[in-house]
């Protein structure tokens, strides 16, 4: 198991060396940089303009401007954002916390969703319940993500005024106080709810389908002719064992929770990761896009690393060697 | 309508780029603002010049659609993110410019010298900082010497270039700014003088940066950290009539009254400036999460009978126009080589074809003014329109031009073609700003179509704005139209953007007369402000005839406000003058 995950973390460097140069790639493939928007008369000229090329290295080779980068970033310096006028590492330090409650709530929305329908779905296959939350589900998974956050602050903003449309927090709270922990919460209560309700499709079905393969298994028809109750059979021998799978995907989400939801976020103004790549992205701001873009692959690459180590320890029949 | 959304969500999915889905979020929501303001339309009888007494307290929230980066201090700030937010705490400058944006007293008076280099400055004595210190000619003379340091980050030199010993100072060759001389704790004196040719500047007010800095809060930093000072981003100091609570970064600012602001305590007890998305920024007005906002024309109609919301309209200090490549830009200077509209009856015949109010009003919801001088409409310097040909839209005009120029069809496939009998392309380059770019940059094309013009969308797409204004730049060889819009400053001054050294002279215009009515706009002779009306009355008139790019519209600007907020003055950029005469009524 050592060696295992041993040789999974060293295989993840030459990895992220490739990624390292496809993001900076991109990110130099963009048309135009910070400046090239720059051009208002009112405030600003040619000369400055070229000043500042210069002085942010943008007119040397590729080559150079890749090693500066990568030599800023082992000193775990990712450069300046030229939109925020700041260090990088604190904007995204501004944001990551949003991100992180928006993605954790919405996935205890999702979990818990999936966990209610999947386990009736999945005691009563066929039946019309367990088909109304099968089309409940695939009517979720076709809508996209930001037509339902739209329908949703229409809804529940708008008309029925229980939520914020915008932002992470209400104007005139201290922070530090149970109002202000509170506020954070409704601010982003309706965008993880429409984030998890979304996703809940996949979970529910994994769910389903292995409570109706177990059911059918050895052991469910011994407990049965042993005269346990199916309470307990579900509860206990099914649900137990259904669940395995379901705990190795949070590996994969690990990706998503520092990441969040770029088109959500957007849609709602809520400030944090993805919103802060979209808008880099428009702007050009190349130091901060290169970051995050870097900061989601090697989330995704530990989340897998996570995922694969967590199923080889719940389900010690798959464990390499 | 809801076939309309399916539609939309159906080429959604189908486009990857996020640009797109942002596209059809931006139209969606407007679709359901569209909705929601029907439903509101039998109650649309408000009246919304409230009168009463300016009543005492309440919070204003005013509302901006792009995340603010924070650096609040004038002399670092880059964009108008910041710039509001610095309006509301610090807003005062010694001179502000009024209604013809002429330059007016404000923080302080001033005299110009006979000889016209040398400005002396009276300031308003009594005023006070946040911290509780008094402004005085300490904060005017710190604020330049920060600006012409050589460790000074911000982008705004060419603002203090022009004061004596500036350039000096700035390559470290002097420690001292020669040119500028505190006479007393109220009084300083500045010399001035144009940064290349040493001569007397009659816009020497308007190109001066005003903004005093506090030295007191910030004199004990070095002048490179200042940007990203904890006194800059968190706990700033101004003089204005709110200063700064709490900043939550990138999202809202809060502000509380200043009792002790030099023109009178404000009436509300607080502001607070808040980022919205911009696509739901009419609905969020109506819900009071917002109380004003500067709302996107294709919002303001659809709440314009909505009693909970009355809307003010100012125009802009910018312009739109449609410019013609005349030549490049040869890394010095702007050379005119292309013949491809080098016959001034062509660029005429164009300005003929195009139906610029038809524009104005199917795309902008009328919100706008039809101009034919590149200038805004506010400025003293405006020329007078009757002087001006108006190129009425008029095809039949643009078709006689192209047949005197000798633009006729001679290969009979229903397009015009050169003189020599070459075909005549015309590539038309748009950029892709909002939902209105598309639709509006085809009804140019068939605009030119209509009178015989083989024109069509550039690749037959519309360009992102970095990479559009750099093809501009870089003189792209497809480019034969393209249009651009620019902001303007209260000076009338072309220079930067119309002379023969200028990069930014995007159609790459030479022309020996207007060169020498700008340099004749700096002259002397230019300190009475008659003769200098009156030259740049010339100068549009020479524009006006010779058309290197036709000016479409100047653009109103229109501020959504909260029917129980009144006070509220709507300005050329936001609607932040005077923010301390704000009242709710309620």
């Amino acid at each position: 198991m050592l060696i295992y995950t041993l040789r999974r973390i060293l295989i993840m460097i030459p990895i992220l060396v490739m990624i390292s140069i496809v993001v900076f790639a991109l990110a130099i493939a963009m048309p135009g940089d910070a400046l090239s928007g720059q051009i208002d008369p009112t405030s600003s000229n040619p000369e400055y303009i070229e000043e500042m090329r210069e002085r942010l290295g943008l007119n040397d080779p590729y080559h150079v401007q890749y090693g500066r980068w990568v030599a800023g970033i082992l000193q775990w310096d990712f450069g300046r954002s030229f939109v925020h006028r700041m260090d990088v590492t604190e904007v995204i330090g501004q944001r990551l916390p949003n991100t992180i409650l928006l993605s954790v709530m919405s996935l205890i929305i999702t979990y818990i969703l999936a966990f209610l329908m999947g386990r009736y779905a999945g005691r009563n296959p066929y039946t019309i319940g367990d088909y109304s939350i099968q089309g409940l589900n695939y009517l979720m998974l076709a809508i996209p993500s930001f037509v339902a956050a739209i329908f949703a602050i229409f809804i529940f903003s708008f008309q029925l005024g229980w939520f914020p449309a915008t932002g992470s927090i209400s104007s005139g709270v201290t922070p530090g106080t149970l109002e202000y922990y509170l506020s954070r919460i409704k601010h982003a209560a309706l965008p993880a709810l429409v984030l998890g309700a979304l996703t809940t499709a996949s979970y529910t079905q994994f769910l389903r389908n292995d409570i109706i393969e177990s059911s059918q298994k050895d052991y469910v028809r011994t407990a049965r002719a042993k005269g346990t109750s199916e309470n307990r059979i579900y509860n206990k021998h099914i649900l137990r064992n259904s669940i395995i799978p379901i705990v190795t995907l949070f590996g994969f989400d690990i990706a998503s929770i520092i990441g969040g939801a770029v088109i959500i976020e957007t849609v709602f103004t809520y400030p944090g990761i993805g919103q802060l790549l979209i808008t880099s992205i428009e702007r050009r701001d190349s130091a901060v896009v290169i970051t995050i873009t870097l900061m989601l692959s090697i989330s995704t690459l530990i989340g897998n690393l996570i995922a694969d180590l967590v199923y080889g320890i719940v389900d010690p029949r798959i464990r390499v060697e | 309508m809801i076939m309309n959304y399916f539609k939309h969500i159906i080429k959604g999915m189908n486009n990857l780029k996020k640009s797109h889905l942002m596209f059809i979020v931006m139209l969606l929501s407007i679709s359901l603002i569209v909705a929601c303001g029907t439903t509101d339309e039998g109650t649309n009888e408000g009246t919304n010049d409230q009168t009463g007494e300016a009543e005492e307290g309440g919070v204003v929230t005013y509302g901006f659609g792009q995340s603010f980066a924070g650096v609040l201090d004038w002399a670092h700030y880059d964009g108008q993110d910041d710039s509001l937010a610095l309006k509301i705490f610090n807003g005062d400058a010694l001179v502000r410019n009024g209604d013809d944006l002429m330059p007016e007293p404000h923080l302080a008076s001033w005299d110009i010298s006979e000889d016209g280099y040398t400005i002396t400055f009276y300031l308003e004595e009594g005023v006070m900082w946040h911290n509780g210190e008094e402004f005085t000619s300490e904060d005017v003379a710190f604020a330049w010497e920060v600006m012409t340091h050589p460790e000074y980050t911000g982008p705004r030199w060419s603002n203090v270039r022009i004061i004596e010993g500036a350039q000096e100072r700035r390559s470290g060759e002097a420690e001292e700014l020669t040119g500028v001389n505190i006479i007393d704790p109220y009084t300083i004196e500045v010399t001035v003088k144009h940064h290349e040719t040493g001569e007397p500047l009659p816009n020497a007010i308007d190109l001066l940066w005003t903004y005093p800095m506090p030295k007191a809060h910030l004199g004990h930093l070095d002048i490179d950290e200042i940007e990203d000072a904890d006194e800059v981003r968190r706990n700033p100091v101004g003089l204005g009539a709110y200063k700064v609570d709490n900043i939550v970064p990138g999202e809202q600012i809060t502000f509380s009254a200043f009792e002790d602001y030099w023109r009178g305590a404000p009436n509300l007890d607080g502001v607070v400036y808040r980022i919205v998305d911009g696509s739901m920024a009419a609905d969020l007005l109506i819900n009071g999460e917002i109380d004003i906002y500067e709302l996107p024309a294709s919002q303001a109609v659809t709440v314009q009978h909505d009693d909970r919301i009355y809307l003010e309209e100012k125009e802009g200090l910018s312009y739109s126009y449609i410019g013609f490549k005349l030549g490049h830009w040869d890394g010095e200077k702007n050379v005119m080589d292309n013949p491809k509209f080098a016959d001034v009856r062509v660029r005429q015949a164009f300005a003929y074809a195009i139906d610029r109010e038809g524009m104005l009003n199917s795309f902008s919801e009328g919100y706008g003014t039809v101009i034919n001088a590149a200038e805004s409409i506010l400025s003293w310097a405006y020329p007078d329109e009757s002087s001006l040909n108006q190129y009425e839209f008029d095809p039949t005009r643009a078709a006689e031009l192209l047949d005197e120029a000798g633009y006729v069809d001679s290969n009979n496939d229903g397009w015009r073609d050169t003189p020599d009998g070459e075909e005549f392309t015309v590539n038309f380059m748009a950029m892709n700003s909002n939902e209105i770019s598309e639709p509006r940059a085809t009804f140019i094309v068939q605009n030119l179509q209509d009178v015989g013009i083989n024109a069509r969308l550039q690749d037959g797409q519309l360009y992102d704005f970095n990479l559009f204004y750099d093809l501009v730049e870089e003189d792209h060889p497809d480019i034969d139209l393209f249009m651009g819009a620019w902001g303007l400053s209260a000076d009338p001054d072309p220079t930067g953007l119309w002379r023969e050294d200028d990069l930014w002279n995007y159609p790459r215009w030479v022309n020996e007369e207007s060169e020498r009515l700008i340099e004749q706009g700096l002259s002397l002779e230019a300190f009475d402000i008659d003769y200098r009306r009156d030259v740049y009355q010339q100068w549009h008139q020479l524009v006006n005839e010779e058309l290197p790019l036709i000016p479409l519209n100047s653009p109103v600007r229109v501020y959504g406000i909260a029917s129980d907020v009144q006070g509220v003055t709507p300005d050329v950029s936001d609607a932040l003058t005077d923010p301390h005469l704000w009242y709710r009524t309620n």
